[in-house]
């Protein structure tokens, strides 16, 4: 029994050694938001995906509070938030005058939000989905991975 | 001897940390005058230890709260196999409307997948408008369209007053049925050029939520 559990924490101290000196050589593990095609639900799109598209057809919305946004939302982004510290009709016609663009309204509208957890990104697609898409001709995303994702990129800080 | 089965037993229990929840979706149709609403996500540990290493709702409208509480009122994160407890999620309902999901994450030590507890709530429309921005393409010839309201409550709701943005968009308000069924016709004076106002509406509801409203209207290049 004595020789069992000797060995036994043997293994487990010689395991944890090995993943500290990995970790020391290596780095530490890597949490940056990883997207793929099965990875997303309906609605959700990966960063890469929007890389490639003309940025003059895509307007970024934060729906996170509006002090997260105003401390590090992208550059260009309209606050569309469900905080209710807001006057959501007033954001609301903040930004139909953003996505209108003089009478050439953007094409794509993509949502972020905190990460992945944070449902406020798609009750907001949700409600630009029925309220404007169809007329204002644009179609809505929601940004796998959030800010997290644009952080990862270097594209927020 | 004891110290290295601690140890062993310890270890162990991190790797197999498992709360088990009865559901991670609670569905909630609200009233129309209610402004917050509580969900509960029951869980037993099953497995071993659980312990909680952030619970988050990333979200103003959401807290989220872990019971019971340690004798001292603490937070209690760390869960022993068998015993039982809930995650306690309380809900402001702000400026939405319709069916919307809200998140409670919990990051769990020794487990890389964070747990996510949904609740989804139905917040009824009481005061519908159809649609909800009116377009015209540049060039188009400016006839009329119809903005149609509809109260879906018990009780009616009056519009009690509007006001334009935009003297390029005159429009007209039709009362089909005071209280509960009304029109906004709106003829754009020109389509030439573009152009974009709103139509603000205030009604007697005495529900704040379903008080103000606002509708668009919008003269814009033809989608190619």
């Amino acid at each position: 029994m004595k020789m069992f559990l000797m060995g036994a924490f043997g293994i487990v101290a010689l395991a944890s050694l090995g993943a500290l000196g990995t970790w020391q050589i290596v780095g530490p593990p890597d949490r940056s938001i990883t997207c793929s095609e099965d990875l997303l639900e309906d609605g959700q799109i990966c960063l890469s995906e929007v890389q490639g598209w003309d940025n003059q057809s895509y307007l970024w919305v934060d729906a996170r509070p509006r002090n997260i946004w105003e401390n590090n939302g992208i550059e260009g982004s309209i606050l569309l938030t469900d905080d209710d510290a807001e006057d959501f009709l007033a954001l609301e016609e903040a930004f139909m005058q953003a996505v209108y663009r003089e009478g050439d309204p953007f094409l794509r509208v993509l949502i972020y939000c905190n990460e992945e957890g944070c449902g406020s990104s798609k009750a907001i697609a949700a409600l630009l989905k029925e309220k404007f898409a169809e007329m204002m001709g644009f179609d809505v995303y929601v940004l796998y991975g959030g800010w997290k994702a644009l952080a990862d990129a270097g594209l927020v800080n | 001897m004891k110290f290295a089965i601690v140890l062993l037993f310890g270890l162990s229990s991190l790797m197999n940390a498992e709360m088990v929840f009865k559901t991670k979706l609670v569905e909630i149709t609200a009233k129309p005058d209610v402004t917050e609403i509580t969900a509960e996500f029951p869980f037993e540990v099953k497995g071993s230890v659980a312990e909680i290493i952030e619970y988050e709702a990333p979200c103003t409208c959401l807290t989220a709260r872990v019971e019971p509480l340690n004798p001292d009122r603490s937070t209690k994160l760390r869960w022993d196999i068998g015993e039982n407890g809930r995650i306690f999620g309380r809900f402001k309902m702000g400026n939405f409307k319709g069916t919307v999901d809200k998140a409670i994450v919990l990051k769990m030590k020794g487990v890389d997948k964070p747990i996510q507890l949904v609740v989804r709530v139905t917040i009824p429309i009481l005061f519908e408008i159809q649609p909800s921005t009116l377009k015209w393409e540049i060039g188009e010839t400016p006839k009329e369209k119809t903005f149609k309201i509809k109260v879906n409550h018990n009780q009616p709701i009056k519009l009690i007053e509007n006001s334009g943005t935009s003297s390029n968009f005159p429009y007209e308000v039709k009362t089909i049925k005071e209280g509960w069924e009304y029109e906004i016709k709106v003829k754009p004076s020109s389509t030439e050029k573009p152009g974009m106002g709103m139509i603000r509406l205030k009604t007697d509801c005495a529900i704040k939520r379903h008080e103000r409203h606002q509708v668009f209207v919008v003269v814009k290049k033809e989608r190619k």
